[in-house]
């Protein structure tokens, strides 16, 4: 299995596959300047990962996507969703800002576009 | 939280083009057109584009409203002064900016009172720096009785205030400096058993056209070094 580790920069986030527990985090804000760029390789890895194999825990923590990245989201979550239909165990934690009204509404508009398993969470709640 | 479930199935997407694409592929399935499987793999795709297409736009209208919102709060924060939330000085330079413009395209008049609380540093040397914020704060708070909404009131530097009167000419500025002279001297914040008690000196100035900005704050200053000299507790005028 090939790893995935991302730095996390300014304008994109951590993304890393701890393959012990089988989570793929990503962490931070995302506005880089190609997006489309920066989120092939996570979605070939993820494409490549879910042909060998069947479970795969996301979970998700961004505060903030530019228009192109939210593209990229959707997309990685299209693929997501596929490999759930096809019967893989996939599950999805996104992390929200208890402190920013706003940040629960983003979560719920992603977790509208799946069926898989997608829990919403305050970090908050994983810091405690 | 959410329950960690699967949720239900999404809504489709519709639009106007995707009604005309099932009508003509009811047409073309009807007449066993052999384009008909394909006609459907292509509307199935556009349908999953339009979706996508919708929600990009508004997760990303959400997003953009989080920035104006946190846009917003850092304009209050950047213009406001902290501790009395007053305006702060890069707010009053912006405002005088302004208020000159204004004054030289309308030939309108505007004031300008510097004030200073006296002796201030005897406050803090003997009751410590908490003691004198509470007390730079509560005559902040004071102010606000005395002023007109279209005034502005702001920290111009330790323990001294710039207040622009618009459409106020010297006379007026005068008036109104006494009556914040008198706030303070009535105002008093009890500190440990003790009533804190300070006055505040005023140096009035009147904008005149053609003057600059530092001009018309010189002259406020210099009428607030002639109040000191004076014996404070009092407003000086600049002639």
């Amino acid at each position: 299995m090939r790893t995935l580790d991302i730095e996390q920069s300014a304008s994109t986030p951590r993304i890393i596959f701890q393959p012990d527990e089988r989570v793929l985090l990503i962490r931070g804000e995302s506005y880089p300047e190609n997006s489309f760029e920066f989120y092939a390789p996570v979605a070939g890895w993820l494409k490549e990962y879910l042909a060998g194999e069947s479970t795969l825990n996301l979970d998700i923590n961004v505060s903030y996507l530019n228009s192109s990245s939210t593209k990229c989201m959707l997309d990685l979550l299209d693929i997501l969703e596929e490999a759930h239909c096809k019967g893989a165990r996939i599950s999805l934690v996104w992390r929200y800002d208890q402190e920013n009204p706003r940040s629960l509404d983003l979560a719920q508009e992603f977790q509208e576009e799946v069926t898989l398993p997608f829990a919403i969470r305050s970090y908050q709640e994983e810091q405690s | 939280m959410t329950p960690m479930e699967a949720s239900p199935p999404r809504e489709p997407a519709d639009d106007d083009l995707l009604a005309e694409m099932r009508l003509a592929l009811e047409k073309a399935a009807a007449r066993a057109n052999p384009l008909a499987p394909d006609m459907e793999r292509f509307m199935a795709g556009y349908r999953k584009l339009l979706r996508c297409f919708n929600k990009t736009v508004s997760i990303s209208d959400r997003y953009q409203s989080q920035l104006m919102e946190i846009k917003e709060r850092f304009e209050v924060t950047a213009s406001t002064d902290l501790l009395t939330g007053l305006a702060n000085r890069w707010k009053l330079m912006e405002q005088l900016a302004m208020e000159q413009s204004r004054a030289e395209r309308h030939g309108c008049h505007f004031s300008i009172l510097i004030a200073d609380l006296d002796h201030f540093k005897i406050i803090n040397d003997t009751f410590g720096h908490q003691a004198g914020d509470r007390v730079l704060k509560s005559i902040a708070d004071s102010f606000g009785h005395e002023l007109r909404a279209e005034d502005l009131c702001g920290r111009w530097g330790g323990e001294e205030f710039l207040i622009l009167l618009p459409e106020t000419g010297l006379t007026k500025a005068c008036l109104v400096a006494e009556k914040l002279i008198a706030r303070v001297r009535a105002n008093s914040v009890p500190w440990e058993q003790q009533e804190l008690k300070v006055t505040m000196s005023v140096g009035v100035g009147a904008f005149s056209r053609g003057m600059s900005l530092d001009a018309c704050i010189k002259l406020a200053d210099d009428a607030l070094y002639l109040a000191k000299k004076q014996g404070r507790d009092r407003f000086a005028a600049a002639q």
